[in-house]
């Protein structure tokens, strides 16, 4: 499976010369800056930066624009923990610990974890990459749109479990945020619940009301308060702290490598990717966990199960661009414009005649892993100061944030106004325990799972049969009946078993 | 208090139904072909099934619910106020930046928002948000590539050099 021919050109290309290093820190800046940012993506990031690769090769304008991908993966879990602001959906799940964490003055603990899980997926998802690329690019053909609705289902169903005490509004929350994910044209051609807005057209903008409901909504409810984190002791950033949340990250292996494992299998998936990958590494870490309730309070261990599901699902789209040529998402779809600019075609004929230039980007990950600790190791103090900003400084600042960054995100007021609106919807269900993230989640899936729907449907012919001849679909609903049937079958056994010793 | 959080719970859970039922008949209106309603409507009677379950539950619960919820868990009358007055100064500030322009509106809406939490140092409500607002301002319309409507921002920077 690995071609040793192959490896030792790759270190050659790498190492005879310094210059495609040069690009490897600033980007691994650019991107955290970014990452950092509500409302600047990584894509956006790459796309900004793309121009500079043309005076670039192929090895060191891909080396740059994994380093900002890199970068900006880790950066996304700086705003989510400090702000509660998800820069990017594949951040999502790390605000659901994170930032409870950063209220109770544990910012540094909890930054420093997600710096050390990061690492840790980013680095176990390039071994992987590198060992399995192959494997992995098969695996991926085989995947047809039923596979890829139950992946979306199984992604969308974890709201019923985020919320276990509120179930129904959990699936409420959901089912809508998935009719929401729908409004606007359809592959079909046929605009609904458009109310005859030109802005609507397209749909509801994901990113901006992802923004709204979680940033803006919980903004409102800091309106009173002094600082982020009450107590001033608890106030300060400590280095040290930091580092021993780092270190505190690799005593979980278990957590990291499930995270991670699943970030590669799911981050392969094109459309799916990290955003799904930290939620369902994030459900199976509270599920698998003996204190499941402590989760969404600010168990470390949910920080963790994320950045090392989003920071390895990067290694997961790295496989279907360079296997198949298919972009998995935005950072990816940028990097094949660097394959187009290069006349380069992804694909199986790519890696086998080029297989020294694909060792040669993974192995440079490899050392973007470490660059990635020490340069986050000596900028998330700076990051973490944020926490010593009042209040009343810094609501309006990060509401005036998200609202230029939504119109950044889409190029018109269709932003401002989802942010507008899902701030207000955000605030009134956290209230009345409806499940925000779940509304989020619907809305991020809604069209593709649609899409993906109606590709099954016409491919059977409405013939219900043919997801039996489908086993991986088969194997994906039966993961997906046991992740949400675990928890209430566990919960009754307990509760008959208890029953019947006393 | 107690009636007043049951309707306002009712309310939201008939937004959500009114919603969906709308949104199902817009859509069979748009088209009534299985590949439009294929995912639309088995979604929409499960929102609909469900909501209609909550409004039961929660009607039943508060006609067996006695004891009055406690003072310390509602929320204090002034913080409601200060939301709300946040929520309209938000709505204020994105309904006019199309107007008056992103810069403008970002210094009025975080200097209303810093006095609104009770700030009343002049330097700091007129400076900061100044600053804030012309930096950031500044920033986006450099960075992104669509144009923004501003009142000031770059084209008087680059007047001035």
């Amino acid at each position: 499976m690995i071609d040793f021919i192959a490896v030792q050109q790759a270190l050659e290309l790498l190492f005879t010369s310094v210059t495609p290093w040069l690009v490897v820190i600033p980007g691994i800046l650019i991107g955290l800056v970014f990452g950092s940012i509500p409302g600047l993506q990584i894509s956006m990031a790459m796309a900004i930066f793309l121009p500079l690769t043309l005076h670039m090769n192929f090895v060191m304008s891909m080396l740059f624009l994994t380093a900002i991908f890199t970068g900006g993966s880790f950066g996304g879990g700086v705003t989510a923990i400090l702000m509660n602001i998800p820069g990017t959906s594949s951040a999502l799940a790390t605000a659901f610990d994170g930032y409870p964490m950063a209220r109770q003055g544990r910012h540094n603990e909890a930054l420093g974890l997600a710096l050390g899980s990061s690492t840790f997926g980013c680095g176990l998802g390039y071994i992987v990459l590198f060992a399995l690329i192959q494997p992995i690019s098969i695996l991926v053909l085989k995947l047809g749109p039923s596979e890829m609705f139950a992946v979306t289902v199984w992604g969308l169903t974890l709201i019923a479990s985020l919320r276990g005490d509120h179930m129904s509004k959990g699936i409420i929350s959901g089912v809508f945020g998935l009719l929401l994910g729908t409004v606007g044209y359809n592959e079909l051609g046929t605009a609904r619940g458009t109310l005859e807005i030109e802005l609507l057209l397209d749909g509801i903008p994901a990113v901006p009301a992802m923004m709204g409901m979680f940033a803006a909504s919980e903004l409102f409810n800091l309106l009173n308060a002094k600082f982020i984190v009450e107590d001033e002791e608890q106030r300060n950033v400590s280095r040290p702290k930091i580092f021993q949340g780092f270190k505190e990250s690799l005593r979980f292996p278990i957590v990291n490598s499930r995270g991670s494992m699943l970030g590669i299998m799911i981050g392969a998936v094109p459309g799916v990717g990290s955003s799904v990958a930290n939620l369902l590494s994030y459900m199976e870490t509270k599920r698998r966990d003996k204190d499941p309730d402590s989760f969404g309070h600010g168990n470390p261990k949910g920080v963790m199960a994320s950045e090392s599901a989003n920071s390895s699902s990067e290694a997961g789209s790295m496989a279907t661009l360079l296997a198949l040529g298919i972009p998995g998402g935005g950072a990816t779809a940028v990097m094949l414009a660097v394959f187009a600019m290069n006349n380069i075609t992804g694909g199986p004929t790519f890696i086998r005649e080029q297989t020294d230039v694909v060792y040669a980007i993974i192995f440079a990950n490899f050392a973007q892993v470490f660059l990635l600790a020490i340069i986050g190791l000596l900028t998330i103090p700076l990051l973490a100061s944020v926490v010593k900003v009042p209040v009343r400084m810094l609501v309006p600042s990060v509401m005036a944030l998200a609202i230029f960054g939504s119109y950044g995100l889409t190029g018109s007021m269709a932003g401002p106004y989802t942010v507008l609106v899902f701030a207000c919807l955000g605030y009134v269900m956290k209230k009345y325990n409806y499940s925000v993230p779940g509304l989020v989640i619907g809305i991020l899936l809604g069209k593709m799972a649609e899409s993906e729907l109606l590709h099954s449907y016409q491919i059977s012919g409405g013939q219900i049969s043919y997801v039996f001849s489908r086993p991986v679909t088969l194997f994906i609903v039966v993961l997906l009946l046991l992740s949400i049937g675990y928890q209430p079958i566990m919960k009754f056994v307990k509760a008959r078993w208890s029953h019947r010793k006393s | 208090m107690k009636n007043r959080s049951l309707y306002s719970e009712l309310s939201l859970v008939s937004f959500f139904l009114i919603l969906t039922c709308w949104y199902l008949f817009d859509s069979y209106k748009a088209s009534a072909s299985t590949e439009n309603l294929l995912l639309i409507l088995p979604s929409a009677s499960v929102v609909i099934l469900l909501c209609l379950w909550v409004v039961l539950r929660t009607c039943f619960n508060f006609r067996k619910q006695k004891e009055v919820v406690s003072e310390e868990e509602q929320p204090k009358p002034e913080k409601k106020v200060s939301v709300l007055a946040a929520m309209a100064l938000l709505a204020g500030y994105v309904l006019s930046m199309d107007w008056i322009g992103f810069d403008v509106a970002t210094f009025l809406f975080m200097a209303a928002l810093m006095f609104l939490q009770g700030e009343r140092r002049l330097v700091w409500l007129g400076g900061f948000s100044f600053g804030f607002a012309f930096l950031v301002s500044l920033f986006f319309e450099y960075m992104i590539p669509y144009p923004m409507p501003m009142l000031l921002g770059r084209e008087m920077i680059e007047r001035l050099i």
